[in-house]
């Protein structure tokens, strides 16, 4: 078995990192916030104009409507804003090629900000793609006349990401340091490197030990420096997991295997489980993965193939419900994306999606965007 | 002997670490691993100084030594009350002192409604509560986010894609005079920005 730290940074941050979204949020000059304008009521037909300038223009597609109203109850300051009438809001996407893959810059017109666009990574070797999202947002300034400040730099909503108007999500995966009830510790250090950790710690572990982190602030620096200094601290959070899981598995070889085969019998027999249960069961898999205890998939990284007993068995499609699943916020959905749900009602999809979604305190459009992402 | 955690520097101390069962392992380490594993020991775990940042990604250096958990937690607590206005020895303005203030002539946010909902109205709040913000910015982020210019956009490379247009639009109407002209000013720019391109390939380079 090869020693778990001696893989390059770069792969260490891959292992606990699963989704990593560069988001990029702009505004209008001469309007209002999203929030102000519909309170105003003169919001009519605007988001509407601005997304049939991306879609003829920019070669955006449209990909749902949103309405404000709605999506907003899901924001972290939900409880600040008046409930007005709802307004014109769009959920956008655009391909994006780099180096031969391609990508989807998604946006979301008319959520906290006017425009938020992002793109989803699943490893930090593909970061470099921000300078081509940054061309992209170029080409948009000729069109659009972003709101910008001399002294703060790009205006938003959230004062917090005002200046580059821009934040990196980092989904990561730690099992071994909340094993070893380091949270404290590690959230802390996120603040003293200028992120923060969404989980909110007092209500419990998170589900699954996925954690959130996003930089706190982004006045004075520029996307690249707040991406570069997301990884800084990725990379020391990697190290760190990654002996303790070098401990955990020369240590306590047994209580992993023990909870590997927990894993693997939930998800062959198990029909209601909670979401909270199945995150759980993933994170151990997982863990039994980066150790070399369950060997990689081929091709496909998050068919979790190994979570049963013999994938071409029909196993997999066997149903699964989730007790509380969807949530929420998939209850929130039109109802075309909650049939959806049910139709693909098979264990290994429902274990991948719930796995590649990201946890909760996000703007729920950016919250269902991941999970549409896995199409 | 090669230290036992990191199997690259020599072996200098010896280090007992806690198994899970209760009982202690010795280890032979060097002195990097030593204090990192014994940061990772302490009761209330990780102390932040034993997780520095690389040298090549320093962040904000600190002026001092990285302060110990409970000094930063201190900290924190202050800076949240400061933040809050709590035993602040500069409060946060009072509602009498905010119905005076004024609203933002484009969306009548206050500032006081900015700070607790967290939320700005427009964009115009930012210049008309330019000092509030500043403020908030310095006690938040610390004096030099607010003394230093942002990172500005990328003017150049809108004012010639602007150029193009343009020199488009004067081929489109045959107006050759200006085409010509603008060709050149395209030409030029796109010479200055190759520069930057250049710098931009190697700030990439670190980025990786
Ligand atoms: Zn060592
Ligand atoms: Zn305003």
């Amino acid at each position: 078995m090869s020693n778990l730290h001696d893989a390059t940074p770069e792969a260490s941050v891959d292992t606990i990192c699963h989704k990593l979204q560069l988001v990029f949020c702009r505004n209008l000059h001469e309007y209002p916030f999203a929030a102000k304008l519909s309170e105003g009521g003169s919001a009519e037909g605007i988001a509407l104009r601005w997304a049939s300038d991306l879609i003829h223009q920019f070669g955006f597609e449209k990909v749902d409507e949103l309405s404000v109203q709605t999506d907003l109850l899901f924001a972290p300051c939900a409880h600040a804003l008046p409930q007005k009438r709802p307004i014109d809001a769009f959920l956008l996407r655009r391909r994006l090629e780099w180096q031969g893959r391609s990508y989807f810059v998604w946006c979301e017109l008319m959520q906290q900000d006017h425009f938020r666009f992002s793109l989803c990574l699943h490893s930090v070797e593909d970061l470099p793609i921000l300078q081509k999202l940054q061309q992209l947002l170029l080409q948009l300034e000729n069109c659009f006349h972003f709101a910008y400040d001399d002294q703060f730099g790009y205006l938003t909503a959230n004062p917090d990401l005002a200046g580059a108007g821009f934040s990196i999500h980092c989904r990561a995966h730690l099992p071994g340091l909340t094993a070893h009830d380091y949270l404290e510790g590690l959230c802390n250090f996120a603040h003293a490197q200028g992120m923060t950790c969404a989980n909110d710690l007092e209500r419990g572990l998170p589900p699954g030990n996925l954690f959130q982190f996003t930089n706190t602030f982004a006045l004075t620096q520029t996307p690249e420096a707040i991406t570069a200094s997301a990884v800084a601290f990725l990379k020391c959070v990697a190290h760190q997991e990654m002996r303790i899981r070098q401990c955990m598995k020369y240590d306590s070889p047994i209580l992993l295997y023990e909870s590997l085969n927990r894993m693997r019998s939930f998800c062959n027999y198990a029909c209601l489980i909670t979401e909270e249960e199945a995150l759980n069961l993933l994170s151990d898999y997982w863990l039994g993965r980066s150790c070399g205890i369950i060997p990689p998939a081929k091709g496909e990284p998050y068919a979790f193939g190994h979570c049963f007993d013999n994938v071409r068995d029909d196993v997999c499609e066997r149903e699964l419900h989730l007790t509380d699943c969807p949530t929420d916020a998939l209850q929130a959905l039109p109802a075309r994306f909650r049939d959806a749900w049910h139709e693909r009602a098979f264990r290994l999809d429902i274990l991948r999606a719930l796995w590649l979604r990201p946890l909760g305190q996000l703007v729920f459009a950016g919250d269902f965007m991941k999970w549409i992402d896995l199409k | 002997m090669k230290c036992e955690l990191c199997n690259k520097n020599d072996a200098e101390t010896v280090f007992f670490r806690p198994t899970p069962a209760g009982g202690k392992e010795e280890l032979y380490v060097c002195h990097a691993c030593f204090n990192r594993e014994r940061a990772f020991l302490q009761p209330h775990g990780i102390q932040v100084a034993a997780m520095e940042a690389p040298e090549s990604h320093t962040l904000t250096p600190p002026a001092k030594e990285l302060p110990g958990l409970s000094q930063l937690s201190e900290e924190l607590l202050k800076t949240m009350r400061d933040f809050f206005g709590v035993n602040s020895t500069r409060p946060h303005p009072t509602p009498e002192e905010c119905d005076e203030s004024p609203e933002c002539p484009k969306c009548g946010m206050t500032f006081r409604e900015i700070s607790t909902s967290h939320t700005a109205g427009c964009p115009e709040c930012y210049s008309t509560f330019r000092d509030a913000f500043a403020e908030m910015f310095t006690e938040q982020q610390g004096k030099a986010a607010t003394c230093t210019p942002p990172p500005p956009r990328k003017q150049k490379l809108l004012e010639l894609n602007r150029l193009k247009q343009a020199f488009n639009e004067a081929l489109a109407t045959e107006d050759f005079n200006k085409a010509k002209q603008l060709k050149a000013a395209i030409s030029a720019l796109t010479a200055t920005l190759e520069a930057t391109e250049h710098q931009l390939g190697e700030d990439d380079e670190q980025l990786t």
